[in-house]
C-alpha cells in the first residue's frame, strides 16, 4: 500500500469518524432542544394552570357576589312591593270600615269582645260613625260602657275597667297582627313559587 | 241495658276519641291569628269538618257547627230503642238555640251573629237554623217555626202576636216546653237521666232568676218559676230573684246551691256567661262522676252529649280569642272541655 494511498484512507476514517461524532452531537443537541422545549411547556403549563385556577376563583367570587347583589336587590324590591301592597291595605282601611259587610262583622267582633270581658265593666271606645252600630251589644252587655273617641281608626278598643285586658279590635291593629303572614303569604305569590 | 244501648254507648265512646284533649285545647289558645289557630287544628287531626274557600272565623264557625251537627247525627243514626236521652239534649239544644235566635231576632242582630254557639239537632237542624235566622222580627221567626212544624212554635205563638215580644215571658215558655218535653223522654230512662233533666231546669230556673232580679216591674215571681228541677227550688228562685241587684242575686244563687251543679266558686265574677260556663264544667264532672259509679247508665252518653258541646264552645271561642288578639290567659278561662 502506497502511502499516499494509507493517507488517503486515514482521512477518509477521520472524515467518517468526525461525521460520526458531529451527528452523535447533533442527535444529543436536538433531545436537549427536545427536552427544553418539554420542559418549558411543562413550566407554562403549570404557570398558565395556576393562573387559570386562580382567574377562576376570582371569576367564582365575582359570580357569587354578583348573585348576592341580585338576591338582594330582588329582595328589597319584593319588601317594596309588599309595603306598596300593605301601604294600600292601609289606606283602604277608611273605605273597608263603611263597607257594609264589615258594619255587620264588627257588631260580632264585639260581642265576641264582649264576651271575653264579661264581669270586668268594659269600655268600648270607637268612632261616632259606629257608635250607632255598636250600641245594642254595649246595651246587651251589663256594666258595659260606650265612649267616643275618633282618635282611633276604624273598628274598636275594648278593654277592662282597671285595664287589666284589652282587645284592639281596630282594623289597623287587626292588619298589624296580621302582617307577619300576610308579609309571608305575599312574598310566596309574588315569587310565584320560586325559591 | 239492652244491646242496642250497649252499641249507641260504645259509639258514643269511640266518637268520644276524637274529641280534642284539653292540653292541645290549651295550646290552640296561644294561637297568635286564626290561621295560625287553624295550623294547630289542622295539626291536631281531624278535629272540624274542612273549612272551604272561605277562611274567615264566621266560616270556622260554620265548620265547628257542621262537626257537631256530624256527631249528633252519627248517635241519631245508633240510636233505635232508646230515644230519651239524645231527645232530651235535643229539647235542651233547641231551648238554647230558640232562645239566642228570638233575643237575636228582636235585637235585629246580623243573622251569623244569631247563630253564635248554637248546636243543630234533627228537629232543627243546620239549614232550619239558618232560616230561622234570617228572619227579619220574633214574630215571623215563631211563624216560621210553625211551619216547621217544631213542637215549640204553637206555644210561642200567643207571645210574638204583640208588637213587643216579652223576652222573659219567651224565656219561660221556653223553659217550661224544655221541662216537659225532656220529662217526657225521659220518663222511661234511668235515674241519672231524669236527674240530669232536673239540672238543666234548674241550670234554666236560675237563669231567668238572674234575668229578674232588680227588675222591679216582675212582680209576678212565682208564676215565672218551672217545675221539675232538682237542686233549685221555688224559694231559692224567688230569693234570687227578688234581690236588689244582679250581683247580689248571683251571690244568693251560690250561696243557696253550694253543693250542686249551679255551684259557683268564689272566685267566680258575677256574669252570666260565667254562671253558664261554671254549670258546663260541673256538670261534666257530675256525668264523670256518675259514669265511673254506673258505667252502664246513660250517664256516659250524656257526658259524650255534653262533651259535643264543650268542645263547640270551646273551638269557637279560641277562634274568636285568635282573631280578636285576646291573650291566652283570657282564652284558657272560656275553656269548659276538662282535663
Amino acid at each position: 500500500m502506497a502511502l499516499a494511498e494509507l493517507i488517503s484512507r486515514l482521512e477518509h476514517e477521520a472524515q467518517d469518524r468526525a461525521r460520526a461524532i458531529q451527528q452523535g452531537a447533533d442527535v444529543e443537541v436536538r433531545a436537549i432542544e427536545d427536552a427544553t422545549q418539554e420542559a418549558i411547556a411543562q413550566i407554562m403549563t403549570r404557570q398558565f394552570e395556576r393562573e387559570r385556577q386562580e382567574r377562576g376563583r376570582v371569576r367564582q367570587r365575582e359570580l357569587a357576589m354578583a348573585r348576592r347583589q341580585a338576591r338582594r336587590r330582588e329582595l328589597e324590591a319584593l319588601h317594596v312591593a309588599i309595603a306598596r301592597i300593605l301601604n294600600r291595605a292601609r289606606s283602604l282601611v277608611s273605605d273597608m270600615a263603611s263597607s257594609p259587610s264589615d258594619v255587620g262583622a264588627i257588631t260580632s267582633h264585639l260581642e265576641e269582645a264582649l264576651s271575653f270581658l264579661n264581669g270586668v265593666q268594659p269600655r268600648v271606645r270607637c268612632q261616632a260613625a259606629v257608635a250607632t252600630v255598636l250600641q245594642p251589644a254595649i246595651d246587651y252587655h251589663v256594666g258595659a260602657q260606650l265612649l267616643i273617641d275618633d282618635s282611633i281608626g276604624p273598628g274598636f278598643v275594648a278593654e277592662a275597667a282597671d285595664g287589666s285586658v284589652l282587645v284592639d279590635s281596630t282594623i289597623t291593629a287587626r292588619l298589624a297582627r296580621a302582617e307577619p303572614r300576610l308579609t309571608i303569604a305575599l312574598a310566596r305569590k309574588l315569587t310565584d313559587g320560586r325559591d | 241495658m239492652a244491646a242496642i244501648e250497649i252499641g249507641l254507648v260504645a259509639r258514643a265512646k269511640g266518637l268520644g276519641s276524637r274529641f280534642v284533649p284539653r292540653q292541645t285545647l290549651e295550646a290552640m289558645a296561644r294561637a297568635e291569628d286564626l290561621p295560625a289557630f287553624l295550623q294547630s287544628v289542622y295539626r291536631a287531626g281531624t278535629v272540624i269538618e274542612p273549612i272551604g274557600e272561605r277562611t274567615d272565623v264566621f266560616a270556622v264557625e260554620d265548620a265547628i257547627r257542621r262537626t257537631a251537627s256530624g256527631h249528633l247525627a252519627t248517635l241519631h243514626r245508633w240510636q233505635e230503642r232508646m230515644p230519651g236521652v239524645l231527645d232530651v239534649f235535643a229539647a235542651h239544644q233547641d231551648r238554647r238555640s230558640l232562645r239566642a235566635l228570638l233575643r237575636g231576632a228582636a235585637a235585629g242582630t246580623a243573622p251569623a251573629a244569631r247563630l253564635r254557639g248554637l248546636l243543630p239537632t234533627w228537629s232543627l237542624p243546620v239549614s232550619a237554623l239558618s232560616e230561622l235566622a234570617r228572619q227579619s222580627s220574633p214574630s215571623t221567626l215563631v211563624r216560621q217555626l210553625v211551619v216547621l212544624a217544631h213542637p215549640e212554635g204553637v206555644r210561642l205563638l200567643p207571645l210574638a202576636r204583640t208588637s213587643q215580644i216579652d223576652l222573659l215571658a219567651v224565656d219561660v215558655t221556653l223553659l217550661t216546653a224544655f221541662a216537659e218535653r225532656a220529662r217526657q223522654a225521659a220518663q222511661h230512662g234511668d235515674q241519672v237521666l231524669r236527674d240530669f233533666v232536673g239540672m238543666l231546669i234548674d241550670a234554666g230556673n236560675a237563669e231567668n232568676a238572674l234575668l229578674i232580679a232588680g227588675e222591679p216591674a216582675v212582680s209576678d215571681g212565682p208564676s215565672l218559676f218551672v217545675r221539675g228541677g232538682r237542686w233549685f227550688p221555688i224559694g231559692a228562685f224567688l230569693a234570687v230573684a227578688r234581690a236588689g241587684s244582679y250581683a247580689e242575686a248571683v251571690t244568693r244563687l251560690a250561696a243557696v246551691n253550694a253543693r250542686s251543679t249551679l255551684a259557683l266558686s268564689e272566685a267566680a265574677s258575677p256574669d252570666v256567661a260565667r254562671v253558664d260556663r261554671t254549670f258546663v264544667v260541673n256538670l261534666l264532672e257530675w256525668l264523670a262522676r256518675a259514669s265511673r259509679i254506673d258505667p252502664l247508665s246513660t250517664a256516659p252518653l250524656l257526658r259524650v252529649l255534653m262533651l259535643v258541646e264543650a268542645q263547640s264552645r270551646d273551638l269557637r271561642a279560641l277562634a274568636w280569642g285568635a282573631v280578636l288578639g285576646t291573650p291566652p290567659s283570657l282564652r284558657l278561662q272560656q275553656l269548659v272541655t276538662p282535663a
